[in-house]
């Protein structure tokens, strides 16, 4: 553990926790002093740690970091943030802190609850005890215990049982994005039986600066219930982002998770999923467009603890410029779960020779009656088919962003909120290069 | 199909079949290693050249340094370097001319593993370098071999009557330093094969060594080195049995090959040391360090192996594809079954440009062992058009096995095209109703579905290897599909 772990900073994140006085219930109180004191152990993990092998966590590790202010945003700040044609609930924190002004939760459908846990906390913890901080074990995660020693704020999503939301919630984190600043997003969504959410994550933020967000994602569906999720990650490129996804699913449960990243310097994000009873079925997709030097990284687990469970991944990057993807998916599959059907596939396209992808599908089985598939494929465009979209007087420029749209566009297709995904084609095509294109594409 | 359900029956309720020590008067070296044991088997024992002693003194004073690997996905109980004996040779007569010379005790080995040297290489005509416990014993046909410049001797041979081509190559693929048991074996290793094809020179026969590990405690480090130099082209086959043990033993072999331009290396395995008892006791280690350079335009490796048995495996052969246009593949089957672990897989390494590889994995569990595919395909940056295409099944028998895959894909250039395709079932319980409702018995209908599933890998074999794989996937499924 001594050389896979860097821990010169540690010290001052436990002073930092020590000088630090909240008012909490005593088991909150109990889980941070454990999660830090699990940090201090830890440490920021290095290469040199399989499960950061090709992502380096160093500027984050060696950083001094302070919280973000929370100061003045500019009117427009949330425009990065808001869909078209996408209006219903939305729950705005900014630097890791709720933000009435800009929320609009006067008007929530019956049966969800959505409000800041700081608040949460403050009036009626019991509700949050139980569930809080208890699915993202931060054991062997370094930032993972981080986010939880440090989290001020969040939000807290609960759904009646047997309630349907119609509208997706949206849950915003702008960061003000001051260089040096840190963010602890942390996100509780709690479906009861047979509900049904569609739940926007969006991060973005709102100054070019060098800032690190770290949040944390809990979901738990109790049986039956169906969860729909997004992740949109469209912050500064010079920022770092770490996120984690923990999501535990009961019997007949379905829960979908689409991670979308453009932004950001540096993403590390680990999505890992329980299927903890028989008949569950989930999604897990993800979507990188990355180009200079950028850097995402998704680490995937989903965990076939009983009979009966599918599963699926799709993951795909598009890599420009020198920018650098790395995929790990692992399926474990246990000695329980029989009549498992897990699928997984990455599949990338690297447009530029600078760029680098490395990928780790994995699976580890111990039931026999099961049908594990992975694959994974790395390649450049078809150089047939932008001869042939040539030859029909298409532009060369042009003809490339078709066949990366092209290439894209499946996985637009699993974005079920309408608005979400017109968004993103848009961006998309932007990202291209092609305005022109942009409009076409989307009328 | 070679295993007829009576044959299985009979394979079936055998035990290790090739387990029996021979009685042989063994000259062998007190346990333990330190430098001045280094020596004594490199001076005394060996009569090598001063060079060779330094360089296997540099690499024992690196491996001291070095920490025992534990990344693999086996497990073991630590390993007492200090307690194992380094050398171990049978009572030695002055240089047997004929096989009438040969130990009379030795021969009746080879009959009792089916290779008769003499009617062998009368009737198959292949070359068999009987390495037997680190001192090769007998060598035929090798006159035949000198006929065409081709030189075929044991390692210890080739130090001394070709010591320039030994000097140049040994350790360039591998170097002492590459991974634990690899400069284990550099400090150690006491005899191997070495082979050279000149330039031009297609080789008539399939080279073939038989590896075996005999006298307690000693743990086998051999080295093989095989250059085919520019235009030429070997098939060499490697197989392996050895006789029952309680304690585990450690075999750390070191294989080096490498293609100059327009060469072809084809290196065929079986493997079927001792696997231990059901109950996972005894058995052999068999870490393994295997890799072969493509270092000349247009050159080709290709490396097909048969694992089934060892307690535990842990063994990559790897291409390094520096030359451009040249070619690596990967064809193996690994079996495991009762206890057995195994963490194999290759390393393709694309430099040149286009180059191509081509990764064909077959794994098989049953019982409580586990069997684990890691692999490693790394695209540079100057490997134009490069080209990979992989694909690891895993077969599941029982409920009580695991199967783990482990795939690293690492791309630097956009001109790249890999493929990555793996996939994970049981026996298809329609396939074998099928099967059964044709008159099969359900044990054969097994056999012929597992044949089929490695089939790929088989075709790559050389025809006599093809036959043994099967009876030996059959033996060693033996019981695990109720």
């Amino acid at each position: 553990m001594s050389v896979a772990a860097d821990r010169t900073t540690a010290p001052r994140y436990l002073e930092a926790f020590e000088a630090a006085r909240r008012e909490e219930p005593a088991w909150l109180a109990e889980r941070r002093r454990l999660a830090i004191e699990r940090f201090s152990l830890l440490g920021f993990p290095t290469t040199k740690d399989e499960e950061y092998k090709y992502t380096n966590l160093a500027r984050i590790a060696r950083g001094e970091w302070r919280p973000g202010s929370g100061g003045s945003l500019q009117p427009d700040a949330l425009a990065a943030a808001t869909y078209e044609g996408l209006e219903g609930p939305r729950i705005v924190f900014v630097d890791g802190r709720f933000d009435p002004e800009r929320s609009t939760l006067s008007e929530l459908p019956e049966g969800l609850e959505a409000t800041s846990l700081a608040a949460l906390l403050a009036t009626a913890p019991d509700a949050l005890e139980g569930h809080l901080t208890r699915y993202a074990d931060f054991e062997g995660r370094a930032l993972t215990a981080l986010n939880t020693a440090f989290f001020e704020d969040g939000a807290f999503i609960r759904v009646a049982e047997k309630a349907v939301i119609a509208e997706p919630l949206q849950v915003v984190f702008v960061a003000t994005g001051d260089a040096g600043t840190v963010t602890w997003p942390r996100v509780l969504i709690h479906a009861g039986r047979q509900s049904q959410v569609q739940v926007i994550e969006t991060y973005i933020s709102a100054a070019e600066g060098a800032h690190w967000t770290n949040s944390v994602t809990e979901i738990v569906g109790e049986d039956a219930a169906r969860v729909e999720h997004f992740q949109v990650q469209q912050e500064s490129v010079e920022a770092f982002h770490t996120g984690r996804v923990e999501m535990l699913e009961e019997r007949s449960g379905y829960i979908s998770t689409i991670s979308l990243v453009l932004g950001a310097a540096l993403t590390r994000n680990d999505v890992r999923i329980t299927l903890d009873d028989e008949g569950c079925e989930c999604a897990l997709d993800g979507l990188v467009v990355i180009s200079g030097k950028q850097h995402v990284d998704h680490h995937t687990l989903i965990d076939h603890a009983k009979a009966h469970c599918n599963s699926h991944q799709l993951y795909k990057g598009v890599l420009d410029g020198s920018s650098r993807g790395v995929f790990n998916g692992k399926i474990i599959v246990r000695q329980d779960a029989q009549k498992t059907d897990a699928i997984q596939n990455n599949k990338n396209l690297l447009l530029s020779t600078k760029a680098e992808i490395d990928t780790k599908p994995q699976l580890e089985i111990d039931a026999n009656d099961v049908r594990c598939t992975h694959g994974a494929t790395i390649g450049q465009l078809d150089k047939d088919a932008l001869f042939y979209l040539q030859a029909r007087g298409i532009g060369a420029g042009e003809a490339r962003s078709l066949l990366v749209y092209a290439f894209a566009a499946d996985l637009l297709e699993r974005i079920t909120v309408e608005p979400l995904k017109r968004h993103l084609e848009r961006l998309l095509m932007r990202s291209l290069g092609r305005d022109s294109a942009a409009q076409e594409v989307s009328e | 199909m070679s295993a007829t359900a009576d044959e299985l029956e009979i394979l079936a309720t055998q035990e290790y079949k090739y387990g029996w020590t021979t009685d042989i008067e063994a000259d062998a070296a007190p346990p333990g290693l330190s430098e001045e044991i280094i020596v004594w088997i490199s001076r005394e024992k060996k009569n090598e050249p001063q060079w060779l002693t330094e360089w296997r003194l540099a690499a024992y004073r690196h491996w001291l340094e070095m920490k025992e690997p534990t990344w693999p996905n086996v497990h073991y109980p630590p390993i007492d370097y200090q307690s194992l004996c380094y050398y171990s040779a049978p009572k030695k007569k002055a240089g047997p001319q004929s096989l009438d010379e040969v130990d009379p005790e030795l021969l009746a080995t080879y009959e009792k593993l089916g290779i008769p040297l003499a009617e062998r290489a009368a009737l198959a005509g292949v070359a068999v370098d009987a390495v037997f416990d680190s001192v090769s014993v007998a060598t035929t046909f090798r006159h035949k071999l000198a006929e065409k410049g081709i030189i075929f001797c044991s390692f210890s041979e080739a130090v001394q009557e070709h010591p320039e081509l030994v000097r140049k190559y040994l350790g360039s693929v591998v170097p002492t330093t590459d991974n634990f048991f690899a400069a284990l074996n550099s400090a150690v290793f006491t005899d191997g094969s070495f082979c050279y094809i000149p330039k031009g020179v297609r080789c008539p026969m399939e080279l073939s060594t038989y590896f075996r590990i005999n006298a307690a405690n000693t743990g086998q480090f051999e080295r093989t080195l095989i250059v085919a130099d520019e235009g030429s082209y070997v098939s060499y086959l490697e197989g392996c049995t050895a006789p029952m043990r309680d304690e585990n033993q450690l075999h750390a072999a070191v294989v080096e090959l490498i293609a100059l331009d327009n060469a072809q290396i084809k290196y065929s395995t079986v493997q079927n040391w001792y696997p231990g008892d059901k109950e996972g006791r005894g058995g052999i280690y068999n870490f393994v360090t295997k890799r072969g350079a493509c270092r000349g335009v247009n050159s080709k490796i290709s490396w097909t192996q048969v694992e089934t048995g060892s307690a535990i495996t842990w063994k990559y052969p790897s291409c390094i594809l520096q030359g451009d246009n040249s070619v690596g593949e990967f064809y193996s089957v690994a079996v495991t079954n009762n206890r057995q672990q195994a963490d194999t897989g290759t390393k393709m390494i694309h430099i040149g440009k286009n180059t191509t590889s081509t990764i064909v994995s077959k794994g098989i569990s049953a019982g409580r062992s586990n069997n684990s595919y890691r692999g490693l395909v790394k695209i540079l940056p100057g490997a134009e058009n490069a080209r990979n295409f992989s694909q690891c099944d895993s077969m599941l028998m029982g409920d009580r096995c695991g199967a783990h895959t482990f795939p690293y894909l690492e791309v630097k250039n956009p001109t790249a095209q890999v493929e990555h395709e793996a996939t994970t079932s049981k026996i298809g319980e329609d396939q074998i109703f099928y099967c059964q409702q044709r008159g099969l018995s359900q044990e054969d209908a097994v056999s012929m579905i597992v044949n089929g599933f490695c089939k790929e890998v088989f075709k790559e074999l050389p025809m006599e290897f093809a036959v043994e794989a099967q009876k030996l996937l059959g033996v060693s499924l033996e019981g695990s599909v109720g």
